[in-house]
């Protein structure tokens, strides 16, 4: 029974109405670390959740949780039972069953609590709280048997009914108020053996035999005789309730505490027993010896049977079960009566309502329950006709005397409990109870021992024994005195009570007894046969119609009965043996002549002894005729007696009947009120939950008071038929509402928005059951903006009762999209516009997105996900490894990107581009984003722009050299540093001017001759004189120096002695293209009067010199045709190509 | 007014014989008048490669000046063929990469544009002194 000692026990609550408050109040003072773990089992209805685990989780610092199957049991835990299933353990592990019994008849409590018991047995505990019917008074039973604690509710409970079943029990240990359990328990624990150190301790085994003598001396009852280790046991547990760890302590305790002598009485008789234990033996019985008996049996002879030592009665029960459906079986009727015996009478009442818990109905075989068993609340009882077979009395089988003339005793698992002092004493008073042809069954461990003469085997597995025959001396009582008890026993004493008699049970005594002393009765006062010895068939005869016990005046023979009344009756009186001579007994085969002596014993009883006086002799047919008008007067009367007993006995049993069916009355309405109890039970557990619930429901609805009351939400409720039901105070921005509103149509109602149709719509899209979609709604002067949804609304029962509109303000929201959308164009076009590509890279992947913009820079066909080395292979080789560690710096938060490089697409394009990018964090990953552009054009213009900074740098020296070389060239003739300077800077000038001419074109155009001409002249005012005529001629850049050189000198020339200055006349510019090849240009000019000759210089000069050698670098040819009325140049060169 | 006198006189005509490679004419003709001044005969000035390489094969100079970039391009066929026959060679220009033409030319001498007149004068002078016979 002792298991390895777990770290902590498991406390079984059980509460029903009312039991929430208590629950709570127990757990309250519970600590997370004591170590201990509850289990809640409650009355619940299996149709609504329960709430109890949350609502105790707010009252305790344990961890609350609803049981699921399978849940381990951990310390410090509370777990509740789930409703509409029982609740189980086993090791340590909650499992959830099915109840196999209709509502109302369930008892989970008592379940939970005999499987607890199984599971911890002496670390079980059970707490048994407020509420209605007996739940758990069972399961408390079963939870004391393996050494358990049970605890029950007090006063306080608001519901009394299930603690005070339980107290009345007499099993529970401590009664007190819910808040006390936990300091109870701790208590206890405190004083648990495997917690207690053992030098604290005081064992039991040492004063053993003083608590023994001290029980003896209170109770009456002997346990000296008892085996040790059990008694120690259950000592050493009570102990432990009274908080004790001092055996001797306890043994004060127990003399100066009367009540605890009680309790420890009740805690030794405890034990364990059930139907039909040991099947095979049973069933072995009934073949041996039930069978035979019934097969044997008359009408006229009841069948007896004892059970000693019977605890609650079921071994009683299934014998009687045996017996009943045996005679079923065979249809013959015979009357069978069980005699059920035990000290404790409390177990006793428990037998006598033949009530046992729903699992021990298991234990019977299925054929028999239906017959036997009826169906309660959580048990069964067995049925009236079973419980009027087994008669149950306070008997003790040490100290009382024996029943008597037993067809069987059946004493299973008593015998264990005693020592073989004990057992050697009772196994001959079993024989001295038996018939000599009667039977004895054992329990599986237990034997005849030493007394094998008395018994013989029938079955030494099914431990069935047979009386060997003859009759054991009536015992003398072997425990010593019968001492009175000081404590008031259970029971008066009801039983005559016998003194010591002459006879010992010894062998050698029966033998004389038997077969050597005369016949001898033993009588009551009454003459009722209490004993016989010897051979009485010659003087008494067996009555058919009497059934009772047997009184010897009826059954006398004739002769013998008319002495026996009188000489009885004297023996009474007198208190003095009495005899009578010589009497004629007359039976039907012949006379005997007697003596006959009534002895009054001391015990009140008689011994009648009959001594024969003279030989038998066989009568003949006449003298019997003879003897018979003699006795015919009493025969009459007797007969009349009979007839009157008959008659009597028929009354009695049409009493029986009617109280028969009071009684079942009873029954049932005893069944229907524990049926309201439980309902009443449930109803009470669930209105708990309810102002529980109710109590939530007051919360929401004040949750949604106030969020209709609210102006953020814009809410509407509109019913079926398109009514108004409900609305927040936001709603009012949506349309004007007041409260009186509730009820309209919804389509009288005046909506400010601007498509009100829209809301029409979606009401009716939801109630058609079409999902609608959300839709935006402006307010009327569109400064609002709402987003609409409808959803259906529901009723309980699931139904579309209507529809819930929903506006949500969304004006912030839609500026800030529309906003986000121009912004996003804006960008969308800039990057248009710069011609900007955009990518985004993983780096962890490699895999890089890029537009179609980007995609065509690296020549791709279209956008998409490229691996980001496929696009960096077309970067040429010189810049790869420098893009890619300035991308690797970027995407290791290093620096941003930023690089310019050259791609070499596969199709043979060359393209500089510039890349940027920079890492961004985005929810799920890092990633970079960037863009590229094409900069090959900038590029190109640098280049080319460096390029022509080259060439104006080199025509800049070269005109530096020109000047310094005209400087000097000039030097060579000028008469002063004057005519020096307006020499060299009038060609300057002219050489500026043609300068600006090539400057004013774009790079390598063509100059028109005309205007190179008339730029060339512009220093001179050009009145009529001057004719410049010719068809369009392109000049080139590099023959604008020369030309314009050339030119000068022409023009210089005429100023200083020509038609431009001192002389009259006119001057001619004539040109001409040939072939579109050679151009012909003429400077004519004509004097108005004949010049002399030298007037004019015809010698080559500087200037005519620089004129040839210019018309040299052009490839020209120059010609001078001066005489005295005009002087002419031609010069001819190259054309150019057309303007 | 003697410089003057020295070109008319055409003293050595015969041994120094200049080509002047030059596209623009007045810079030509200052050098042409600066040779002749030196007593040297001046073949061209010619303001394409053309028109030099033309007169080089007609009559080799013993020296020449030359500008990098001429009328139709550049002067390297000319140098390269007057600097395999010896001829001295002085590099006058604006614009060409000095080094870039010592390391073509080793031996040719240059004279970058817009010269200092008297720095051009004398290595002019250098380049025509070395042919003139020692009675000169």
């Amino acid at each position: 029974m002792q298991t390895q000692p777990d770290p902590f026990y498991i406390v079984g609550i059980g509460a029903s109405a009312g039991g929430l408050e208590a629950i709570s109040e127990l757990l309250e003072p519970a600590r997370a670390n004591d170590p201990y773990a509850f289990v809640v089992v409650q009355h619940l209805d299996p149709n609504h959740d329960s709430l109890l685990a949350e609502l105790l989780d707010r009252q305790t610092e344990l961890s609350v949780r609803q049981a699921e199957d399978g849940t381990v049991v951990q310390v410090g835990h509370v777990y509740t039972i789930p409703p509409g299933s029982g609740l189980r353990l086993e090791q340590g592990v909650l499992r959830l069953e099915p109840f196999e019994q209709p509502r109302g008849l369930r008892r989970p409590i008592d379940d939970f609590f005999e499987s607890l018991a199984r599971d911890q047995q002496n670390r079980a505990i059970c707490v048994i709280l407020s509420g209605t019917g007996s739940d758990g008074s069972v399961g408390l039973r079963a939870l004391k048997e393996y050494g358990g604690l049970c605890i029950a509710q007090d006063a306080s409970a608001r519901y009394d009914s299930m603690p005070n079943s339980a107290v009345a029990t007499g099993l529970v240990d401590f009664v007190c108020a819910p808040g006390e359990v936990t300091d109870r328990i701790a208590r206890y624990r405190n004083v648990d053996p495997a917690v207690v150190s053992a030098a604290e301790a005081v064992p039991v085994s040492g004063t053993l035999a003083e608590i023994c003598a001290a029980l003896r001396q209170l109770t009456g009852h002997d346990f000296g005789n008892y085996k040790r280790s059990t008694l120690e046991r259950r000592i050493q547990r009570r102990m432990q309730v009274v908080e004790l760890t001092d055996s001797l302590k306890y043994l004060d305790k127990l003399n100066s505490d009367p009540q605890e002598a009680e309790a420890l009485l009740g805690d030794l008789l405890i034990n364990v027993t059930k139907f039909f234990r040991d099947k095979d033996h049973f069933n072995q019985l009934r073949e041996e010896v039930i069978a035979p008996l019934v097969a044997g049996a008359t009408a006229d002879r009841e069948i007896r049977v004892w059970v000693p030592g019977c605890s609650s009665g079921e071994e009683a029960y299934t014998i009687a079960m045996l017996f009943d459906d045996e005679m079923m079986r065979t249809g013959k009727t015979v009357p069978v009566q069980v005699f059920a015996s035990d000290i404790d009478e409390r177990m006793l009442e428990i037998a006598r309502a033949g009530r046992y818990p729903i699992s021990a109905l298991l234990d019977i075989p299925e054929t028999l329950r239906d017959r036997y068993a009826i169906g309660r609340e959580g048990s069964f009882q067995l049925n009236l006709r079973l419980r009027d077979m087994v008669r149950f009395s306070c008997h003790s089988l040490i100290k009382d005397p024996p029943f008597s003339r037993m067809d069987l005793i059946s004493c299973r698992n008593l015998l264990i409990y005693f020592d073989d002092k004990l057992q050697s004493k009772v196994l001959p008073l079993f024989h001295y109870a038996l018939n000599s042809e009667g039977f004895l069954f054992l329990g599986p461990s237990e034997s005849i021992g030493r007394v094998e003469e008395l018994f013989e085997a029938v079955s030494s597995k099914a431990r069935l024994f047979k009386s060997t025959g003859g009759r054991s001396p009536y015992p003398v009582e072997f425990s010593g005195s019968p001492s009175k008890p000081r404590v008031s026993p259970r029971r008066p004493v009801a039983r005559l009570n016998y003194d010591d008699s002459e006879w010992k049970s010894d062998v050698a005594k029966n033998r004389i007894i038997d077969i050597y002393a005369p016949p001898t009765m033993q009588l009551g006062r009454d003459g009722a046969i209490l004993a016989t010895t010897g051979r009485l068939s010659r003087y008494i005869e067996t009555d058919p119609a009497e059934t009772g016990q047997d009184f010897a005046q009826s059954v006398a023979r004739p002769g013998l009965r008319e002495s026996l009344s009188a000489l009885l009756r004297s023996a009474n009186q007198d208190g003095k043996r009495k005899m009578a001579r010589d009497v004629e007994v007359i039976s039907e085969t012949g006379r005997q002549r007697v003596d006959v002596v009534a002895d009054p014993l001391p015990d009140e009883t008689i011994l009648v002894v009959f001594r024969d006086r003279a030989p038998f002799e066989a009568i003949s047919e006449e003298e019997f005729d003879e003897i018979t008008p003699s006795e015919s007067h009493v025969q009459v009367l007797e007969a009349e007696l009979r007839a009157t007993r008959s008659r009597l006995r028929m009354t009695v049993e049409e009493l029986e009947t009617a109280n028969e069916e009071l009684k079942s009355s009873n029954e049932e309405m005893m069944s229907m009120n524990e049926e309201l109890q439980s309902t009443n039970e449930e109803l009470a557990t669930v209105n708990d939950e309810l102002k529980s619930k109710v109590e939530e429901l007051s919360q929401v609805n004040s949750d949604l008071r106030n969020f209709f009351d609210s102006d953020v939400n814009a809410l509407i409720t509109v019913d079926r038929k398109r009514r108004l039901r409900n609305f927040t105070e936001g709603a009012s921005e949506v349309m004007r509402l007041r409260q009186s509103d509730r009820g309209r149509p919804i389509n009288d109602l005046q909506f400010n928005v601007d498509t009100p149709a829209e809301i029409e719509r979606q009401i009716e899209a939801t109630l058609s059951g079409d999902e609608a979609r959300p839709v935006q709604i402006r307010s009327g002067d569109g400064a609002k903006v709402w987003s609409l949804s409808a959803t259906p609304y529901r009723s309980a029962d699931n139904k579309v009762d209507g529809v819930t509109l929903i506006f949500t303000d969304v004006t912030e929201a839609f500026m800030l999209e529309r906003s986000l959308a121009r912004e996003a164009e804006r960008v969308r076009l800039a990057v248009e516009v710069a011609q900007i590509g955009i990518w985004s890279l993983d780096p962890a992947s490699g895999l890089i997105e890029i537009d179609e913009r980007t995609a065509r820079f690296f020549g791709e066909e279209s956008p998409g996900i490229y691996s980001a080395e496929t696009l960096l292979e077309r970067v040429i080789e010189s810049d790869r490894s420098q893009v890619w560690s300035a991308v690797t710096t970027a995407a290791a938060g290093g620096e941003e990107y930023d690089a310019t490089f050259q791609v070499s697409l596969p199709s043979g394009k060359q393209m500089h581009l510039r890349g940027m990018g920079r890492m961004v964090s985005e929810p799920d990953a890092q990633r970079m984003i960037g863009l590229s552009v094409d900069i090959t054009s900038e590029i190109e213009n640098e280049r080319m722009r460096e390029l022509m900074l080259r060439e104006m740098n080199h025509r800049v020296k070269n005109l530096f050299s020109i000047v310094s070389g005209m400087l000097r060239i000039a030097s060579r003739k000028a008469e002063t540093p004057r005519a020096l300077v307006e020499d060299v800077t009038q060609r300057i000038n002219a050489l500026a001017r043609s300068h600006d001419l090539a400057r004013a074109r774009r790079d390598g155009a063509k100059i028109a001759l005309e205007e190179l001409v008339r730029t060339t002249l512009s220093p001179y005012q050009l009145g009529d004189t001057v004719d410049i005529d010719g068809p369009p001629c392109a000049v080139g850049a590099e023959k604008l120096t020369s030309l314009a050189l050339i030119l000068h000198e022409w023009s210089t020339n005429a100023a200083k002695y020509g038609v431009l200055g001192p002389v009259a006349g006119r001057l001619q510019l004539r040109w001409s293209v040939v072939d579109d090849k050679k151009v012909t240009f003429e400077w004519n000019e004509i004097y108005d009067e004949t010049l002399k000759a030298s007037s004019t210089p015809s010698t080559p000069g500087f200037g005519s010199t620089l004129v040839q050698i210019s018309a040299a670098q052009i490839g020209a040819e120059v010609t001078e045709d001066v005489t005295e009325t005009h002087r002419t140049y031609r010069i001819a060169f190259d054309a150019d190509e057309d303007i | 007014m003697t410089q003057m006198k020295t070109f008319e006189a055409g003293t050595c005509e015969q041994t120094c014989r200049i080509l002047i490679a030059e596209d623009e004419a007045v810079v030509a003709l200052d050098l042409q008048l600066m040779f002749e001044d030196l007593g040297a005969r001046v073949i061209g000035p010619c303001a394409t490669v053309r028109g030099a390489l033309a007169e080089a094969q007609r009559e080799m100079p013993t020296a020449a000046v030359l500008d990098v970039m001429l009328a139709d391009g550049e002067v390297y066929e000319l140098a390269d063929l007057l600097y395999a026959a010896g001829v001295t060679i002085l590099f006058h220009s604006g614009h060409a990469d000095a080094r870039e033409l010592l390391q073509r030319y080793p031996e040719a001498r240059l004279c970058p544009k817009p010269a200092i007149p008297s720095d051009l004068e004398s290595k002019l002078d250098d380049i025509v002194r070395p042919q003139q016979p020692p009675g000169a």
